[in-house]
């Protein structure tokens, strides 16, 4: 009998098969730049250390060789849809919700390059303090929170969004993980605060619009989002996309049990740090992967009596 | 929807096989001034000087026409520069608005 396990299984080598390909490619565009100081396996892994760790044992493994890289990308890939699917309950719609994430196109840019290792590891402890999360192994939560923001700095979001979800699903938690969100976000300011902590509201508006230009690429196969042009979001279009994005997220709020919402407010929440800093790099695909998480989650959780 | 996706990204995943397939499916998708300089400075980096400068040419051409203000010309005229000193000379009387890149 053809079970929602069988499916997952389907899906799995489906996307191992889709993405093998990829073992054969080379570096490309900040490869080896950012291997080079970012991840270099001589000097200090600034704030990165767990993703640092994983690029050094690619390392160990193929040395200047980009496949081992590639491989261990298409691996994490691979392995955040095994946690994803280990947190939804087996069902048609979490197998829908597992094929985006794993087959979506606006996730080629996360796996195919091999720069991008950090958000894809950032999102294996994002899945895994959901996973711990759900099943009430709130000792778990922290140490995984930590070792997001130890993978990439946006990882501070992921206690802001573990809150979001158990309001969501209407999860009570124990009064002590108060402090370890408190504890986690005090540690997320402070390293947020290394960027250098300037508010714009010309860079929100724009990166809103981009964000919600993303939103509306999401629905169906995406071209090639890297270093794109967006000289065309002139200031009076930023401002619109900024009143579009602010009715979107006070609409979210105040209908926070709804799957929708529920994707809106986590696309939101995963991206904020970019939102609000301006750093020398704007938004692009390769940094709604940890976002897929929550539109992936959202769609899961449907009952099939919804989607029938 | 999933075959589709998994269409899409069959189709999306080869360019990024290098940054040659990567900038010449940009400057396809979007023949932008950006993506035309980023496919320029791959190919400068592969060696091809020649085509490099006609698509520095092109990305200057493009940028002078766009409305929108960036930094792309500068940035293409320190290209060629570049090319000038150490490959082929007088590649900047190539630019369409002159005074030159010096």
């Amino acid at each position: 009998m053809f079970t929602p396990h069988r499916a997952a299984l389907l899906l799995l080598i489906l996307t191992a098969v889709l993405y093998a390909p990829s073992l054969g490619y080379g570096w490309v565009y900040e490869d080896q730049n950012d291997l080079e100081t970012t991840f270099s396996t001589t000097r200090p892994a600034g704030n990165r250390w767990i993703t640092a760790a994983t690029v050094r044992a690619s390392f160990a493994v193929s040395g200047a060789d980009p496949w081992a890289y590639h491989a261990g990308n298409v691996l994490v890939h691979l392995v955040n849809g095994g946690v994803l699917w280990a947190m939804l309950p087996a069902t048609w719609p979490a197998v829908f919700a597992l094929g985006l994430f794993w087959l979506h196109p606006l996730q080629v840019e996360s796996v195919a390059y091999i720069s991008n290792r950090a958000d894809l590891v950032m999102t294996t402890f994002l899945l895994l303090a959901l996973l711990a999360a759900q099943r009430r192994q709130w000792w778990a939560v922290v140490p995984m929170a930590l070792g997001a923001m130890l993978a990439k700095e946006s990882g501070v979001m992921v206690l802001p969004l573990i809150a979001l979800w158990a309001v969501w699903r209407g999860v009570s938690w124990p009064t002590w993980t108060r402090w370890g969100v408190a504890v986690g976000l005090a540690c997320g300011v402070a390293l947020v605060s290394r960027w250098g902590w300037t508010i714009d509201l010309g860079w929100t508006a724009r990166e809103l619009t981009k964000l919600l230009w993303f939103g509306t690429r999401a629905v169906g196969p995406m071209g090639l989002s890297v270093d794109q042009d967006w000289a065309w979001i002139s200031p009076a279009i930023a401002v619109g996309g900024l009143v579009i994005g602010v009715c979107l997220l006070i609409w979210s709020v105040t209908h926070p049990h709804s799957a929708f919402d529920f994707v809106v407010l986590f696309v939101v929440l995963s991206v904020l740090p970019r939102l609000v800093v301006p750093l020398y790099e704007g938004l692009h695909a390769h940094h709604l992967y940890a976002s897929m998480v929550g539109a992936s989650v959202g769609i899961g959780y449907m009952t099939p009596k919804v989607c029938t | 929807m999933l075959a589709g996706w998994a269409i899409g990204t069959a189709s999306l995943l080869p360019s990024w096989r290098s940054d040659d397939a990567l900038w010449d499916r940009a400057v396809r998708v979007s023949p932008t001034a950006r993506a035309l300089l980023n496919f320029g400075i791959a190919t400068r980096k592969a060696g091809d000087l020649e085509s490099a400068v006609s698509l520095f040419v092109r990305a200057d051409a493009a940028a002078a026409r766009s409305p929108h203000p960036s930094d792309i010309r500068h940035r293409v005229r320190a290209q060629l520069i570049w090319i000038e000193t150490f490959g082929i000379p007088d590649v900047c009387s190539r630019l369409t608005v002159r005074p030159s890149c010096y």
